[in-house]
C-alpha cells in the first residue's frame, strides 16, 4: 500500500527521514496542488534501501541523457546508440564511465544537479501531495550510479529555505531539549550554526536556554534544531518542569514496582470476560 | 480489585499532565491516529519524553486504521522512530477507543508486557 498524504501535514523533510529510517525502496512522487498559487510541478525521486538514487521532473527516463547532451559531453546520436547498448540493470552513468565517456567529476556534477539542486528546490513547495510507492522498476537510464542517504539532502534543502511558515508547527518547542542520536561528530557536514547547536545535544538545556547562551533568537535555534532532528541527528525531548522529590527521581531511572502476578492474572481474566460478554452481545 | 485508568491529551499545552501521570504509572498506552500523519512527529516527541521519564512498559495503540489516508502500522512505527533494528520496538496494537471490547483487548495486551 503506498504511503501518501500532504506536505502540509507531513513535510518533505519528514518524508525523507521516514524513507531513510525505514530503508524504503520505491518511487516518491511530489506534486504541487492543482489549485495552488504556485506553478504546477511534479517531481519523482527514486529510492533504494533508504538512499536516493535518481530524481527527475519527467517519467520518460530522458532526464540524465538530456543533461549530458546539453553539456555537449556526448553527442545525441552517439548517446542514443549507447543507451541501446547499456546492459540491463546497469545505471547509465556507470556504463558511460566504464566506456571512458564520462569522468568521475562529471558524474558527481550530474548527480549534484539531478539530485541535490532539484530536491532542494522542492523544499520551497508550500503545499503539495506526496506518494511513496514501492515495487517500482529502478530507472537505470536516470541513474548515475551515485546514491546518498535520503536525509543528506535535508540539511542543504532547509538551509536555503526562505519561507518557514509551513513548518512553523513542526518546530521543536522552546522548552524542549535535544538529544544527539549519533556518537561523536556526525559524518554529514554541518554548517557553523548546526555545529554550535550540536554541542548542546546532550539533553541538558532547553532550546530557549541554548538561544540565550548562543545569543541567537529562539526561532533561529528552533529552526536549526528542526534541521538536526529531521536529518536524524537528534531527537526532541520535552523538558517538563514539575515538582520532584526523591521518590520521583527513583522512578525515572528504574522500572516501577509492578502489581503482583496474582493481581495481573485476575485483571487479565476480568478483561477476558468483558471481551467475551461483549462479543456475545454483539453476535 | 481496582484498576485506575487515566488519559491525557497529547498537545504540548497539556504536557504537565504527562509528567504527573507517568510518575506512578505501571504501564501506558500511547494512542496515535493512523490517518493523521501530521501528528506523528508530536507522538514521536511524546514517546521520547516517556522513554526518558520512565521504564514502565509502553504499548502503542494505533487508532483510525479504518479511515481513508490511514498509514499501516509498520509505516507508523518507522515514522515514530522505531525503524532501526537497533531500537527496541514496543508492542503495537490496533485500538478503537470508542469500543470497550477493543480497549479491553488493548489493555490485555499491555498487561502481557508487564
Amino acid at each position: 500500500m503506498p504511503v501518501s498524504g500532504y506536505l502540509s501535514s507531513f513535510s518533505l523533510s519528514e518524508i525523507l527521514q521516514f524513507a531513510q529510517e525505514g530503508n524504503k525502496t520505491g518511487l516518491l512522487t511530489i506534486q504541487s496542488l492543482p489549485n495552488s498559487t504556485q506553478e504546477f510541478r511534479r517531481y519523482f525521486i527514486w529510492l533504494n534501501q533508504g538512499r536516493i538514487v535518481a530524481a527527475a521532473d519527467r517519467t520518460d527516463y530522458q532526464g540524465l541523457s538530456t543533461m549530458i547532451i546539453q553539456r555537449k559531453w556526448i553527442a545525441e546520436p552517439q548517446l542514443q546508440s549507447l543507451i541501446q547498448q547499456c546492459p540491463l540493470r546497469t545505471p547509465l552513468g556507470i556504463y558511460l564511465k566504464s566506456q571512458n565517456l564520462l569522468s568521475a567529476e562529471q558524474m558527481k556534477l550530474l548527480f549534484s544537479v539531478q539530485i541535490i539542486r532539484q530536491i532542494c528546490a522542492l523544499f520551497e513547495l508550500i503545499d503539495g501531495s506526496f506518494q511513496l510507492k514501492s515495487n517500482v522498476r529502478m530507472p537505470y537510464l536516470e541513474m548515475t550510479g551515485i546514491n546518498i542517504p535520503a536525509t543528506d539532502v535535508t540539511l542543504p534543502g532547509l538551509r536555503n529555505l526562505k519561507n518557514w511558515s509551513a513548518l512553523q508547527e513542526k518546530l521543536p518547542q522552546s522548552m524542549s531539549g535535544l538529544l544527539g542520536t549519533v556518537q561523536g561528530m556526525p559524518t554529514i557536514q554541518l554548517n557553523a550554526q548546526e555545529r554550535q547547536l550540536w554541542e548542546f545535544t546532550n539533553g541538558q538545556m532547553t532550546i530557549a536556554e541554548i538561544a540565550k547562551r548562543l545569543d541567537r533568537s529562539i526561532e533561529e535555534i528552533q529552526r536549526t534544531a528542526f534541521c538536526l532532528t529531521v536529518a536524524g541527528l537528534a531527537e526532541e525531548i520535552p523538558f517538563i518542569k514539575a515538582e520532584s522529590n526523591a521518590q520521583d527521581v527513583e522512578l525515572q531511572t528504574t522500572s516501577p514496582q509492578l502489581p503482583s502476578s496474582a493481581f495481573l492474572k485476575h485483571m487479565k481474566g476480568f478483561f477476558k470476560k468483558q471481551v467475551k460478554s461483549e462479543s456475545t452481545v454483539v453476535s | 480489585m481496582a484498576l485506575h485508568l487515566y488519559g491525557t491529551p497529547g498537545q504540548a499545552r497539556f504536557d504537565f499532565m504527562w509528567d504527573v501521570l507517568i510518575r506512578k504509572a505501571h504501564a501506558y498506552i500511547l494512542l496515535v491516529p493512523a490517518n493523521r500523519p501530521g501528528e506523528f512527529r508530536n507522538a514521536r516527541v511524546i514517546s521520547n519524553f516517556m522513554r526518558q521519564r520512565t521504564k514502565a512498559p509502553m504499548l502503542i495503540g494505533f487508532t483510525h486504521l479504518d479511515c481513508s489516508g490511514a498509514w499501516t502500522m509498520e509505516n507508523m512505527a518507522i515514522a515514530l522512530g522505531y525503524g532501526s533494528p537497533l531500537i527496541k520496538r514496543p508492542a503495537m496494537v490496533e485500538v478503537n477507543p470508542t469500543e470497550s471490547m477493543s480497549v479491553a483487548t488493548a489493555i490485555m495486551a499491555l498487561i502481557e508486557h508487564l
